[in-house]
């Protein structure tokens, strides 16, 4: 018997082991909003507050589960509202499928009510976009949307799919399983097949002989689930490791071989030492500006290894004088028996020279708790001694989330959530709802494996600043409704503080429009009928955050830090690594 | 130093490919001089051939990023790129 087309759509997603969809319905997705109705819960639906909501939570369980994460929106503003998350999911590499309604196809392109050309406007923000005007062309394009989201380099997909392909019947079941195996009618990319390890033995050449090596760990280590091998990589051949925003807890903070974080607010030894590497190791990472800092004079002396699955992306910013194209997983793998035991001590030390600087100079004063008001950095160290390094934490954008990936050690992969390439304020507070289901996911996948009753998710935290939390806060009506054990942590300083501290070191002190006058964010929460409550004495922290960390539900907790702190180290825009600053 | 190029895509021509390959233009303000379109066969790739000036690493990141859509099969430069490890393996040898 024919289905419609939205009823295909459903059968679709839960043939690619769709669990949970972020949505938000509206007119024109209605008949799929019936499916999913009729579906009898075989989808949950997570019921968002804002279609960018979606977005975000469609990746924090993507990368909290390392599956694709799926939205739903109606056509016009709730399409439109999808952009800023597919702009940030291409750039940090996120499998997105979201899915929009669009007006019938008879109404495309006459300015119809809640029109808008959602394949047009977001061809910068997605790996692949498609429009179904037929019901019959709903299952395969569905497979394969999640085929060119999750190969090669992953990213996001927009479906936009037309009422009358939603009501339409199709002429066949639609039931079964789609094969998207490339065919005349479904070409796949060039990048997506392209492999080439040819360069394997000219690398480990390199790095048998490198007197100075430096492994570099980007987001590509953990989507490619790849940790195991690049810890063995770096072991065997003695590299000190560093990782870039996304890359971090990809190996432990405490590894003896880990030398910190790369990038403007980075570690101070790993962005100096950088131009003295003589051969570098980039694992599944692309050399962004705000981690080579003035490109032309960045690493000039190192011979560069980039091993990435995206051939788009090598050679493009930093010559390699070896490329390797190929999952990190699989490019580590094979490298790995080419490598001989190596120890580089003396190398190593200089990295803990430097870090005695940097902890002379910003960590150790940071963390003295001998300034009156609080500072972000000791709030953010009192966590990650409280949870043992071990839970997912998801940061919003700007001071708080260097401060985060800067103090907060690690004990686990995958557990660094944030917008890393296009810096979305307003990112955690949702990403870290979707976190929190993906976790649940995994703990109950756990359990079932080890029959063990007690084990638990991981603790989600959320920390944002009193900027971004106000970007997202209907979130806040998501979290109650679906009653998940998120933590948020606003950092306030009642600033846009990385704003403020730029206009205080390069624009004479000439504070712009960076002073913000906020609510009560504890009454909010309560509001929503989440726990909450606001902290502003040091003494009172610590009893805060275990009450916080205990609570079973959802909590907010304020703390109101110092508003004029800045973030150390720092390297100015435009400077070269070497020329990074401590103060 | 600006040089002209004739650039290739072989690609499916499907509805969002086109903008697509342009976008990738624009974005980085490169002014296209010329373009040509053949699209001879159902379900074969159609061939676009895209005249310009510009820089040999632009003309080398525009052939990176054009690789990355999905429904591109074939890229190549006239005249060929300097060897670099993009394209070392690959399309020029495909193309030949």
């Amino acid at each position: 018997m024919p289905i419609t087309g939205a009823q295909a759509l459903i059968n679709a997603l839960l043939n690619e082991q769709t669990e949970v969809v972020f949505g938000y319905p509206g007119g024109a997705i209605m008949p799929v909003y019936d499916a999913i109705y009729q579906s009898n819960g075989a989808l949950r639906h997570v019921l968002v507050r804002h279609e960018q909501g979606a977005t975000h939570a469609a990746q924090g369980y993507a990368r909290t589960t390392g599956k694709v994460g799926v939205c739903l929106a109606t056509s016009g503003p709730g399409a439109t509202n999808f952009i800023t998350g597919l702009a940030d999911a291409l750039m940090d590499s996120t499998a997105l499928v979201c899915i929009t309604g669009q007006v019938a196809s008879s109404k495309l392109g006459s300015d119809a009510f809640q029109e808008a050309d959602v394949i047009g406007l977001s061809l910068q923000a997605t790996k692949w976009s498609c429009q179904i005007t037929d019901p019959d062309r709903v299952a395969a394009t569905i497979a394969r949307a999640f085929q060119v989201a999750r190969d090669g380099r992953p990213g996001p997909v927009l479906i936009d799919i037309t009422r009358d392909a939603q009501s339409g019947l199709t002429s066949e079941p639609n039931s079964t399983p789609v094969s998207c195996a490339p065919t005349s009618t479904a070409p796949w990319s060039y990048a997506a097949g392209h492999r080439d390890l040819s360069a394997l033995e000219d690398a480990a050449q390199l790095l048998n002989n490198a007197q100075r090596p430096l492994m570099m760990i980007g987001h590509g280590v953990t989507l490619s689930a790849a940790q195991d091998q690049a810890l063995a990589v770096g072991e065997r051949a003695g590299l000190p490791m560093a990782a870039t925003l996304l890359g971090l807890s990809a190996i432990s903070t405490e590894h003896a071989l880990y030398v910190g974080m790369l990038g403007m607010h980075g570690n101070y030894a790993p962005n100096i030492l950088t131009n003295e590497a003589d051969v570098i190791l980039a694992v599944g990472m692309r050399f962004d500006d705000r981690v080579t800092g003035r490109v032309e004079d960045y690493a000039r002396q190192a011979k560069i290894i980039h091993i990435d699955v995206d051939p788009a992306q090598v050679n493009r910013l930093v010559k390699a004088e070896c490329a390797l194209i190929a999952d990190a997983n699989e490019a580590l793998l094979e490298l790995l028996p080419l490598l001989e035991n190596r120890n580089h001590s003396a190398w190593l030390a200089r990295f803990r020279e430097l870090d005695s600087m940097e902890h002379n100079a910003v960590i150790g004063p940071e963390l003295a708790c001998n300034s009156i008001e609080m500072r972000m950095s000791e709030v953010v160290d009192q966590l990650s001694q409280m949870t043992a390094g071990n839970a997912i934490l998801v940061t919003d954008v700007g001071q708080h989330q260097m401060i985060a990936a800067r103090h907060y050690r690690f004990s686990r992969n995958a557990a660094h959530i944030t917008s890393g390439g296009l810096g979305t304020m307003g990112f955690a507070l949702p990403a870290a709802i979707g976190a929190a289901i993906g976790a649940a996911r995994g703990a109950a996948a756990s359990n079932a494996a080890s029959h063990d009753k007690h084990s638990t998710a991981q603790t989600v935290i959320a920390i944002a600043g009193d900027g971004g939390i106000q970007m997202t806060i209907q979130e806040l009506g998501t979290l109650m409704q679906e009653q998940l054990p998120v933590k948020i942590i606003v950092l306030n300083n009642q600033r846009l503080g990385m704003v403020r501290q730029w206009q205080e070191l390069f624009f004479e002190g000439r504070l712009s429009e960076v002073h913000l006058h906020n609510p009560d964010f504890a009454m909010i929460a309560q509001g929503y009928g989440i726990a909450a409550t606001s902290v502003s004495a040091r003494d009172a922290l610590n009893s805060a955050l275990r009450l916080m960390l205990d609570h079973p539900g959802p909590y907010l907790l304020e703390v109101k830090v110092g508003c004029e702190d800045n973030v150390f180290p720092m390297i100015p825009a435009g400077a070269s690594v070497s020329e990074m600053r401590l103060s | 130093m600006l040089q002209h190029y004739t650039i290739h895509i072989h690609a499916y021509n499907e509805p969002a490919v086109l903008p697509r390959v342009l976008l990738i233009f624009s974005r980085r303000r490169l002014r296209i001089e010329a373009m040509q379109f053949f699209d001879l066969q159902a379900n074969k790739p159609a061939e676009l051939q895209i005249d310009l000036d510009c820089a040999p690493e632009h003309a080398r990141d525009v052939l990176a990023q054009l690789r990355a859509i999905v429904e591109v099969t074939q890229v190549w430069a006239e005249p060929a790129l300097q060897s670099n490890a993009v394209d070392r393996p690959g399309l020029q040898q495909q193309a030949a």
